[in-house]
């Protein structure tokens, strides 16, 4: 198992510093640089503030730069945000994304396995229908159209919910709706499917054989081994919806990481756009190392290479 | 021949049995068609200024209301369904061909070539799609031809691993040794052979592929980021109700039903393509 994990975290390595590169080549192939304001700058001024961000050297020297201080654990200084460096505003926005997706981890994980059991136990009654209906409309709905739709019946018309911002219990519950749906309609009809395979397995027949009651049979002989498909997604769904919430945090005004790249993007804050590149894709490897981890924890068959 | 034959009576009859298909595929057909047709069948163009009716809410002239600038919305999402959907489809285009040819040539020459090939997706892969795009809007722009290249960009990839793995399915079948037998070249054998073997598996990618191109493309809009006024796609239309919702939802709420409607009918019917290609997946489902 170590072995296996200092393999995985070893090879991810090379992966970063690529995403890294591609990104940096991305940022500096854009014409214009982030000091072009429509009120020109003096040029000795710009040639300033250029020499201070390094902006003046080659383009691979700056990219050993950015590498050097990156694994020095300095992601530079924000354009944008003057005095600010890119480390402290990741510090104030992260947490807010990870809570958020973290929250909205929870709908999928307590919804959507439980109602994916339930359309796979009444299989081809009303019930299911209706649940796997429901899950295609999940699957389908765009978080922007969800997420105004949210706004304008809780926040507007019945005034339950903030529309906007991020203070309290009552303003994460809508963006978490609106973020956890999609995964939640879709573990629903991975759990359906994954436990219909499992019923048709021997060894349940065996269970019936011996009479054990069918509720015993569902969840400890069926769960438990329809459960690998269900972990495999689970990893990386936590870490979409940690890493993709840019659209939600937009509409919500949420300060989080997303709605910080989107105003990156507009403003030409490369350092920002990096960082947070970089902190997508670290989320996502991790995500996936340890899923396949946890296949080894669930399933003691799987052999780890 | 006989079990082409078969293949596709088996569809049809199908058809009358599945509402649900015929229901989206309508619904699809509908959407193109009065995409085409619409400067015939918009009521009015989609710059004409009703400056009577600012943000009017839906009346007998102007079923779905009117914008800021007094801007008919049912014109509007008319006009702006050319935009959306042709994205849509065109990107999707260029990602089937790209992704199509790079998966054959991975899986079939197989060995360090595929390797290398798969790990360059992998890392495509392991981006935020919309982070992906995102990215390289910055770069060639946020006009048509940009955002359309940037969603294939990103789309390909999943293609290309959808037909490797077909590829590495067939390449050892008999049929594809007689035709290397017979002195067919490697491309005769990738088009002429592997290529209409694989098609069942590539249509129903492209079914889900064109909603989640229009979706990007809505969604980028929708965020600022994507096409900009005067383009009229759908996501800009949202983008123009986003900032009014509050007084005036329906400039919002047209536009959102549309795509949703289009997205639900791209994926109902990818999902029934799905089931009838693989009778199996009847008990289950996945996506």
């Amino acid at each position: 198992m170590i072995k296996f994990l200092f393999k995985r975290i070893a090879f991810s390595i090379p992966v970063l510093f690529i995403i890294a590169l591609i990104s940096f080549i991305l940022m500096y192939a854009v014409p214009g640089g982030p000091f072009d304001k429509e009120k020109k700058l003096p040029p000795e001024i710009k040639a300033n503030i250029e020499a201070k961000y390094h902006l003046d050297k080659p383009v691979w020297t700056q990219f050993a730069i950015y590498i050097y201080s990156l694994v020095l654990g300095d992601m530079g200084p924000s354009y944008k945000y003057l005095g600010r460096s890119v480390k402290d505003i990741l510090k104030d926005t992260f947490p807010v994304s990870l809570q958020l997706g973290l929250l909205s981890f929870m709908i999928p994980l307590f919804i959507g396995i439980p109602l994916g059991i339930i359309a796979a136990v009444y299989k081809n009654t009303f019930i299911d229908k209706i649940t796997m209906f429901t899950a295609v409309l999940g699957i389908t709905i765009p978080h922007f159209v969800l997420g105004a739709l949210l706004i304008l019946i809780f926040a507007h018309f019945l005034k339950i919910f903030p529309p906007a911002l991020w203070e309290g219990w009552s303003n994460m519950i809508l963006p978490a709706i609106t973020l956890g749906i999609g995964p939640t309609a879709y573990i629903a009809r991975l759990t359906r499917a994954s436990i219909l395979e499992v019923l048709h397995k021997d060894f349940i027949t065996t269970a019936y054989a011996k009479g054990l009651p069918y509720s015993k049979i569902i969840l400890k002989h069926v769960l438990k081994n329809a459960l690998t498909p269900i972990i495999s997604v689970m990893g990386p769904i936590l870490a979409g919806l940690v890493a993709g919430s840019f659209v939600v945090e937009y509409i919500f005004s949420i300060p989080g990481m997303g709605r910080y790249f989107i105003t990156a993007v507009t403003d030409r804050d490369y350092p920002l756009i990096m960082a947070t590149t970089m902190v997508y894709a670290v989320l996502i490897i991790i995500a996936n190392i340890v899923v396949d981890a946890l296949y080894k924890v669930v399933d003691p068959r799987v052999r780890l290479e | 021949m006989s079990k082409e034959n078969q293949k596709s009576k088996f569809k049809i009859q199908n058809l009358g049995k599945r509402p649900l298909t015929l229901l989206s595929t309508i619904i699809i057909m509908l959407l193109i068609f009065s995409a085409i047709l619409a400067p015939l069948i918009a009521p009015f163009s989609y710059d004409v200024q009703d400056t009577a009716n600012l943000l009017k809410t839906p009346d007998s002239t102007h079923i779905m209301g009117t914008d800021k600038l007094g801007r008919d919305i049912f014109s509007r999402i008319l006009y702006g369904s050319q935009i959306s959907l042709s994205v849509g489809i065109i990107a999707t285009l260029i990602a089937m061909i790209i992704g199509v040819l790079y998966g054959a040539i991975s899986g079939y020459k197989g060995g360090r070539l595929d390797n290398f090939m798969m790990r360059i997706v992998d890392v495509i892969y392991a981006l935020p799609d919309i982070l992906v795009i995102i990215l390289i809007t910055i770069i060639i722009g946020r006009g048509f031809l940009g955002i359309v290249l940037a969603i294939s960009i990103v789309n390909w990839v999943g293609i290309a691993r959808l037909m490797r793995g077909e590829v590495l399915k067939l390449k050892e079948q008999l049929f594809i040794e007689s035709a290397k037998a017979l002195g067919a070249g490697h491309w005769r054998i990738i088009l002429r052979h592997i290529l209409p073997n694989a098609l069942g598996p590539l249509i129903v990618t492209m079914t889900f592929r064109i909603p989640a191109a229009i979706l990007s493309e809505s969604t980028l809009s929708f965020i600022g980021l994507g096409l900009a006024p005067p383009f009229s796609s759908w996501g800009v239309l949202a983008n123009d109700g986003w900032t009014a919702l509050r007084f005036y939802p329906h400039l919002l709420i047209f536009p959102a039903i549309i795509i949703f409607i289009t997205v639900l009918a791209f994926n109902i019917l990818g999902d029934e393509l799905k089931e009838a290609m693989d009778p199996q997946l009847r008990t289950g489902g996945i996506r």
